[in-house]
C-alpha cells in the first residue's frame, strides 16, 4: 500500500475512533484495522 | 467580518490538485495567484518547469509567507497531502486576516475541524472537498480529464470567483452532512483497502468477505454520525454500499470519456 494511502487510513480511522470514544460508541472493526496497520 | 471580490488567492500544496486550480485561476486577468510553501520547497520549485494538460505554466509565483505579511490573502485554498497539512496551517498564519476565506480541500472531516479550530474565530473557514479522477502527475506534468468538481459550502464570493475562473463546483446546502457521507464511504473503502497488503476496489467488490467488512466499517461510521446528530446520517452506510456497487461501472464509464 502506498504511504499516502496508509497515512489517510491512519488519519481517517483515528478520527473515527476518537469520535466514537467521545460519543460512547463501539467501533470494533475500525479499531481492529487501525491497530493492524 | 468584511466581504469583497476575491482578487488575491494563495494555494498551499503544489501537487496535482494545486496545479489544477492554479492553471484555472492564473488565466484570469486581475487575479493574483501564488503558491505558498516553506523556503526549501520554494527554492526547489523555482527551478522547475510545470505544465497542466501539456500546457506549460509560465511565471508561476512562489513565496514563503512571513509571520506578518503586508497583504493578507482573500482566499487560501489548501490542497496539501495529509502529512503537510498541519504545517500548511502554520504557514498561512501571516496571510490570514478577518476578510480571508480559508478553504481546505482534503478528504475527511478533520481538515475543516483543524482549520476552524485555528482560524475560525478570525475569519471564514469553508467546508469543501474535491470530487473526481485524481489528476495524475509525472514529475511536474499534470493531466486531468476535466471530469471533476469541487464541493463547497455556499459562499457568494467563492461561487463568483470559481465562476470567473471556470472552476467546476457544486454548492451543498448541508456540507457537514455531505462531508460525513463522503467520510462514511472513505472509511469503508480506504480502511478495507489497507487489508492483506493492500487491495484495490475491484478486489474488494469481487469478494463477499471484503464487502462484508466494508459494510461493517460503514455501519460503524454511520452509528457515530447518528450519535453526533448529523443530518441524514441514517442510510449513509446503505448509500455507501450502493456506491461501491456502482463504482466499477462509473470508473469504466469515466475511462471511456477520457
Amino acid at each position: 500500500m502506498r504511504a499516502e494511502r496508509a497515512l489517510e487510513v491512519d488519519i481517517f480511522g483515528g478520527d473515527l475512533v476518537a469520535r466514537a470514544e467521545r460519543m460512547g460508541i463501539d467501533v470494533p472493526v475500525n479499531l481492529e484495522i487501525l491497530n493492524r496497520i | 467580518m468584511q466581504s469583497k471580490e476575491i482578487k488575491n488567492c494563495v494555494i498551499v500544496g503544489r501537487g496535482a490538485l494545486g496545479l489544477l486550480y492554479y492553471a484555472a485561476i492564473s488565466k484570469v486577468e486581475g487575479i493574483e495567484v501564488r503558491f505558498a510553501a516553506d523556503r526549501e520547497r520554494v527554492e526547489r520549485y523555482k527551478g522547475q518547469e510545470v505544465s497542466f494538460c501539456s500546457e506549460k505554466l509560465e511565471g508561476v509565483q512562489y513565496f514563503t509567507p512571513s509571520s506578518v505579511e503586508e497583504v493578507a490573502a482573500d482566499l487560501v485554498i489548501i490542497t496539501t497531502k495529509w502529512d503537510g497539512y498541519r504545517s500548511a496551517l502554520d504557514l498561512i498564519s501571516g496571510i490570514v486576516d478577518s476578510h480571508t476565506i480559508v478553504l481546505p480541500l482534503l478528504n475527511g472531516l478533520l481538515a475543516y475541524d483543524l482549520a476552524y479550530e485555528r482560524y475560525g474565530s478570525l475569519c471564514r473557514v469553508l467546508r469543501g472537498y474535491y470530487i473526481g479522477t485524481t489528476a495524475s502527475r509525472s514529475g511536474a506534468e499534470v493531466y486531468q480529464s476535466g471530469v471533476y468538481t469541487t464541493a463547497v459550502e455556499e459562499c457568494g464570493e467563492v461561487d463568483s470567483f470559481f465562476d470567473r475562473c471556470g472552476i467546476k463546483y457544486q454548492t451543498k446546502s448541508d456540507m457537514h452532512s455531505a462531508q460525513w457521507q463522503k467520510f462514511v464511504i472513505n472509511i469503508g473503502l480506504n480502511q478495507c483497502s489497507a487489508l492483506d497488503g493492500g487491495l484495490n476496489y475491484g478486489e474488494i467488490k469481487a469478494s463477499a468477505g471484503y464487502r462484508e467488512i466494508v459494510a461493517k466499517l460503514m455501519n460503524e461510521a454511520e452509528s457515530v454520525a447518528v450519535a453526533e446528530g448529523v443530518v441524514g446520517a441514517e442510510g449513509m452506510a446503505a448509500y455507501g454500499i450502493s456506491f461501491l456497487d456502482e463504482l466499477m461501472i462509473r470508473i469504466i464509464a469515466l475511462w471511456r470519456r477520457m
